[in-house]
């Protein structure tokens, strides 16, 4: 993972922090912050962790101030500290599998489709088929491996491109490309009825 | 462009990030390959399908909640380097090296002070039936009282 620095328009406000800059960390903050919550919800299908996932992340950045030193893209870096952070999420939860409130998708199958973009827009039977086309798209992203599952999450929502995605997930980008082929081809399968139909 | 080069680009034209080099020879591979056609149809209710599924709002106040976490963490590492550039912390922590090394130093552990320890160093080298591996033993730096050791006749061992 450790390669040349990598310029990118975020160490300016990451060099100004590091030298005492705090509004240069609120920037980042607000830059990053749905981003960082998006692929923490993706992972984890649970807004509660998600958000603390988010908080944490940005906390480890901040006691990670005097020690980062741009390797990689800043995004990389904070999406790696995100990656942990809801692997330890996962880990928890095997250790601590009592149902919490908003559970995951897998975990509770009857559970309606919990947000959708506003359904006043479209026709009520569009909205059932969106919504359950929706649920299905979940339960079936909440079944892929932990690296399946981030490496798409990185390239399809987040648009990251291959190298990215290596260095988050520390693989090399062979490897990246396998877990994104099998993770779409699983998809595939999942969700035959929707894209063969 | 062969059918296995067209389908690698799939994803990357629906996302309207293929390489123009790329783009030309994959439409025209398209228009005359019927199973690739099929293939990208697929492809792209795939992508329809997973870009539908939008994350919840944040809940109320979570901007709030973490701008002043964000606070807090900043607030603490800022105290904690205050901490560290004090002047008395550093003087405290040198006068604790120094204690420290002076504990060592007159320790009645140490090895020269010890009693008894030729005689244990003998008795474990017969033990163990070192006898044969001294000079190994003596670069590795284990034993301090060589000349005891070595004149100990190893067949004078006591039978187990």
């Amino acid at each position: 993972m450790r390669g040349p620095i990598v310029r990118d328009e975020d160490i300016d406000w990451v060099e100004r922090w590091q030298a005492g800059d705090e509004t240069a960390l609120t920037a980042l903050v607000n830059k990053y912050r749905e981003r960082v919550r998006a692929v923490a919800y993706r992972f984890l299908q649970n807004r509660t962790e998600a958000e603390d996932i988010a908080q944490e992340t940005f906390i480890r950045l901040v006691q990670a101030r005097d020690r980062y030193r741009p390797s990689a893209k800043f995004s990389s870096y904070l999406f790696t500290i995100a990656n942990r952070l809801c692997l330890n999420a996962l880990r928890h939860r095997k250790r601590h599998p009592a149902q919490s409130l908003e559970a995951p998708v897998s975990a509770d199958p009857e559970a309606p489709a919990r947000q959708w973009a506003d359904p006043a827009a479209v026709p009520a039977a569009q909205v059932l088929e969106e919504e359950e086309q929706s649920l299905m798209v979940r339960r079936a992203v909440d079944r892929l491996p932990p690296d399946e599952r981030m490496a798409l999450i990185l390239d399809h929502w987040e648009d990251q491109p291959l190298e990215r995605i290596a260095e988050v997930l520390r693989k090399s980008i062979p490897a990246v490309k396998s877990l994104l082929f099998r993770a779409r081809a699983k998809l595939r399968i999942s969700l035959a009825a929707y894209v063969q139909k | 462009m062969n059918c296995n080069q067209c389908r690698e680009h799939m994803e990357a034209y629906l996302k309207g990030s293929l390489a123009p080099e790329n783009a030309e020879p994959f439409e025209r591979h398209l228009e005359g390959c019927i199973g690739c056609r099929e293939e990208l149809e697929q492809v792209r209710k795939l992508h329809a399908a997973l870009s539908a599924w939008q994350v919840p709002a944040a809940s109320p106040g979570f901007e709030t909640r973490l701008a002043a976490r964000v606070r807090e963490a900043q607030a603490r590492l800022g105290r904690r380097r205050a901490w560290y550039a004090q002047p008395a912390w550093l003087g405290a922590a040198a006068g604790l090296v120094v204690a420290v090394g002076a504990a060592v130093w007159w320790w009645p552990w140490r090895a020269e002070v010890r009693p008894g320890r030729e005689a244990f160093e003998v008795a474990l080298a017969q033990d163990l039936d070192l006898y044969e591996n001294l000079d190994l033993l003596e670069d590795l730096d284990l034993f301090e009282h060589w000349e005891e050791i070595e004149s100990v006749d190893p067949s004078a061992k006591e039978p187990s």
